[in-house]
């Protein structure tokens, strides 16, 4: 049995959660025993999110990226150009041996002893190797190079790793999520991988706990009535508030929030009903930019005449991607967690990368309205984020528990996403999925017990 | 015939020499081997060379090696 210490005792963590109410202790989100657990047990071992090969397009490019509360170095090597990730951490004594967020590398040499690797991550030099009176016959050899990420994919651009060699592929680790992630991670007209992201980009560091944002609001169906009423108010969506957007010719589909207990993805849903994408519907201010995106929309429509278009991005919604990151068209935000009451939050925004200048600059515009210091609708949330940990932390506070019971009981399996809960659009059955397999990673010895996905086993609370 | 210019490397000046020495430079460490630098990723301590002599190792002739400045004699380029 898990347990942990000192939080209302000695309780299994499955304790913490109760089924037949829908409800969570607000002990998971704000002790320092269960974020330590979660470090090891989730973030160890699941596929995490780096970045967007557009980021480092040229040998030697680097970003410094994040797997938890640990810096990784995501490299394209000068040699072979392939893109690996490193820690970021000298294998000497530790120092980092890149203390910059981007740019291009020769090598990556620690300031402390001068311990240096190339940008496949080799030891290429130690300070004093060759001295007389130094190390001689036990200069550190080819296994002191940097550590390396267990496992690396590039999925259509996107940059991903897990640390640990037992994890599934990615694609199964995706499960029937891995044509909706291709799908956003297309451009416009359907291209895969049609995509370049703005840098720098965007990050925000927030007092509070990783599962607040990661968890609790990713996907959150009922909060932008309220939460973002007065930016809907200023006017800041793609057409600047000058209500140009139409509705367009109806599209047979349906929408859900949906849940994957089993491998904790899940978010918003459209199935479409037939082949095809929707017709496009002018919605830019900037003049030029309907007419380009009703071109690619037309070659698009094209490319999936006799497809369907997959239940998420462009149009169709965002969706998680277990354990922190959320996935949009031309969008992903994700979150790294820092300690117990401390996280970052990136967001990378994309546009067509053979897009013209105006559009990108529209595009850009556009995201800086949103996501932004002077933006709004990003802001909006993390002012709630903010508050609800303070208000959550305290002897009396952490006592009492959320909430997650809306639509519960209600959901239904569907074949067009085997295996996934399907539930009413504002419901909370993603979050519900997402502690369904938090549960199973916290009480997981290894991945052994987390895939293939036994569901005999009792590791699903919902 | 183009002038070849040596380097000091002594001193605060030849940190910032160091740091600063061009690709083509050629490289004579203490240990009697002569190189050319290659590469300089700037960082005040490496140098990537290409080794021309090597009076210990004639097996290293052509390779590529990081060379850390306190292993370096003279800079000439």
């Amino acid at each position: 049995m898990v347990t942990i210490l000192r939080a209302r005792g000695d309780r299994s963590i499955r304790s913490f959660i109760d089924y037949e109410r829908g409800t969570i202790s607000r002990e998971l989100y704000v002790h320092p025993d269960i974020f330590e657990q979660e470090m090891e047990q989730i973030f160890q071992r699941c596929w995490l999110f780096l970045g967007h090969e557009s980021q480092i397009p040229n040998p030697g490019d680097f970003i410094v990226s994040r797997m938890g509360t640990e810096e990784v170095i995501v490299v394209r090597d000068r040699k072979d150009k392939q893109i690996r990730a490193f820690l970021n951490s000298c294998r000497h004594r530790g120092m980092k041996v890149c203390r910059y967020d981007q740019g291009n590398n020769l090598v990556f040499t620690c300031p402390f002893h001068a311990w240096t690797y190339d940008t496949a991550g080799k030891l290429v030099g130690v300070g004093y190797g060759n001295h007389p009176e130094a190390y001689g016959d036990t200069r550190p050899g080819d296994q002191w190079g940097l550590a390396q990420v267990a496992q690396f994919k590039n999925f259509h651009g996107s940059l991903w790793a897990t640390w640990d060699p037992k994890a599934p592929s990615f694609e199964d680790y995706l499960g029937p999520f891995t044509a909706s992630l291709r799908h956003c991670l297309q451009s416009s007209d359907g291209e895969d991988g049609g995509l370049e992201m703005f840098t720098p980009f965007q990050r925000h560091r927030l007092p509070t706990n990783w599962k607040v944002p990661g968890f609790t609001s990713v996907t959150d169906g009922t909060h932008a009535a309220m939460t973002h009423r007065s930016a809907a108010a200023a006017g800041l969506h793609e057409d600047r508030g000058q209500g140009k957007a139409k509705p367009g010719t109806p599209f047979p589909r349906e929408m859900y929030a949906i849940g994957d207990h089993n491998l904790g993805h899940g978010g918003q849903c459209t199935f479409y009903n037939q082949p095809g994408v929707p017709d496009y519907t002018d919605e830019w201010f900037e003049p030029g930019v309907d007419d380009y995106f009703r071109e690619t929309a037309g070659r698009k429509a094209q490319l999936y005449a006799n497809r369907v278009l997959a239940p998420h991005g462009w149009g169709g919604g965002h969706f998680a991607i277990f354990p922190c990151v959320m996935v949009d068209s031309w969008r992903i935000r994700w979150y790294h967690p820092h300690e117990t009451g401390m996280v970052e939050r990136w967001t990378l925004c994309g546009v067509d990368k053979n897009a013209p200048k105006h559009v990108k600059n529209a595009v850009r515009h556009y995201v800086q309205r949103y996501n932004g210091p002077t933006g709004f609708f990003e802001s909006d949330d993390m002012e709630n984020w903010n508050y609800v940990y303070p208000a959550s932390r305290g002897v009396r506070a952490r006592k009492l528990d959320y909430f997650f019971a809306n639509g519960l009981g209600h959901g239904k399996y569907d074949d067009r996403l085997p295996g996934v809960v399907v539930n009413g659009a504002y419901t909370e059955e993603a979050q519900r999925a997402r502690f369904s397999r938090w549960l199973a990673f916290m009480e997981a010895k290894s991945w052994d017990d987390l895939y293939p996905v036994n569901t005999s086993k009792n590791h699903r609370i919902w | 015939m183009a002038e070849t210019k040596g380097y000091d490397l002594t001193g605060k000046g030849g940190i910032q020499a160091w740091s600063s020495l061009p690709e083509g430079t050629k490289l004579t460490l203490l240990n009697g081997a002569v190189g050319e630098i290659i590469a300089n990723p700037h960082d005040g301590g490496w140098v990537l060379i290409k080794f021309q002599e090597h009076p210990h190792d004639p097996s290293k002739v052509g390779q590529e090696e990081y060379v850390f400045f306190n292993e370096v004699q003279t800079a000439a380029g």
